[in-house]
């Protein structure tokens, strides 16, 4: 389980060393997702420690940001003025992004099952 | 070793709620509207506000919680890796409806948003809505958007897609479960992947697949298109 919660946390220290060298800029612990999601792949199988941190850290994870979450209390007079428009906003751009993707299996003809 | 009274008061207090939340969601048969983190986030704010305390106190007091969002992002890698499986024989035609949904998700809301609010930091925040909330705070912070306004931004989606998405699919007579939890899970991340799971096992590993996916392709593709969406205000 330490061993596991190390692993992430030195992946996560080489994502932000990387993307902070080339200057791209990517969340550092998105960095380390894709270079331990590498990892994974050349090994074939997830190492014991690392499974058990993982699922560990996945089952709260929406805890997590509760505390980001709050920070929403500072942005009440955002949310007042432009409410409206967001909830538009995001209502016309789930339905573009959906058919966008709906077009591209028909493009394709993907049938997946 | 002493640590300051408030400091524990914040911390204990937000693991309280939270688990308090997640039994209330459990009983009510879990509806969207009643996600645990949607119902402790405003928990949370009321009792804020009526202690008095202010936010950046109780932002420094909960860094703790906060920090494990890092590796949380990391240990990401296992699932996405044990679902990539899914796809070997569909590999192309997903990857490409997965890049082609996660820009037009992001650049759809940007553009929109500088046009019709011309609130730059709103728009920097729509620019991770699609995402998964942690995924979401990282790079919009990073982009000088607001992390907490984009976690707003990314409940909403997910409950606004929940709603809206099986009506729409119905619309285009997209039946496929494979493809209706592709779909599910890009759009509307966390949500989306729940909603998916109550259809079949199929469709929620797909959606699993398909919301991982999109926060690294976002996150890596989406920063430096940004500044050009918002040319507009």
């Amino acid at each position: 389980m330490v061993l596991g919660f190390l692993v992430l946390l030195v992946y996560w220290l080489a994502g932000e060393a990387l993307s902070q060298w080339i200057g791209w800029p990517i969340p550092g612990n998105v960095v380390g997702l894709v270079l331990l999601w590498i990892t994974l792949t050349l090994l074939k199988k997830v190492p014991q420690p690392v499974a058990e941190a993982s699922k560990m850290l996945i089952r709260y994870l929406t805890l997590l940001f509760v505390p980001a979450g709050v920070g929403l209390i500072e942005h009440w007079d955002r949310l007042m003025a432009n409410g409206h428009w967001m909830l538009l906003i995001i209502a016309i751009s789930t339905v573009l992004a959906a058919l966008a993707m709906i077009a591209t299996f028909k493009l394709f003809r993907v049938n997946a099952s | 070793m002493s640590v300051s009274i408030n400091l524990l008061l914040a911390i204990s207090m937000t693991l309280g709620i939270y688990l308090l939340a997640e039994q209330i969601y459990r009983r009510a048969g879990r509806s969207a509207l009643l996600h645990p983190v949607i119902v402790s986030i405003f928990s949370i704010m009321g009792v804020i506000t009526l202690l008095g305390w202010d936010y950046p106190q109780y932002q420094r007091d909960t860094q703790m919680i906060h920090f494990l969002l890092g590796p949380a992002t990391v240990a990401l890698a296992v699932p996405l890796h044990e679902n990539m499986a899914l796809i070997r024989r569909m590999a192309v035609p997903l990857l490409v409806a997965c890049f082609t949904g996660a820009l037009v998700a992001s650049a759809s809301a940007v553009i929109l948003s500088d046009l019709m609010t011309a609130d730059d930091v709103l728009s920097l925040s729509m620019s991770g809505k699609s995402i998964t909330t942690p995924i979401a705070i990282g790079m919009v912070d990073n982009l000088g958007g607001s992390g907490s306004l984009a976690a707003g931004l990314v409940l909403l989606t997910g409950a606004i897609g929940t709603l809206l998405l099986p009506t729409l699919m119905r619309l285009c007579k997209l039946t496929d479960h494979a493809l209706y939890g592709y779909v599910l899970g890009l759009t509307a991340h966390g949500f989306g992947t729940a909603q998916a799971f109550e259809k079949s096992a199929t469709c929620g590993a797909f959606a699993g697949l398909s919301m991982s996916l999109t926060g690294v392709v976002t996150a890596f593709l989406v920063p430096p298109l940004v500044p050009y969406w918002m040319v507009w205000f």
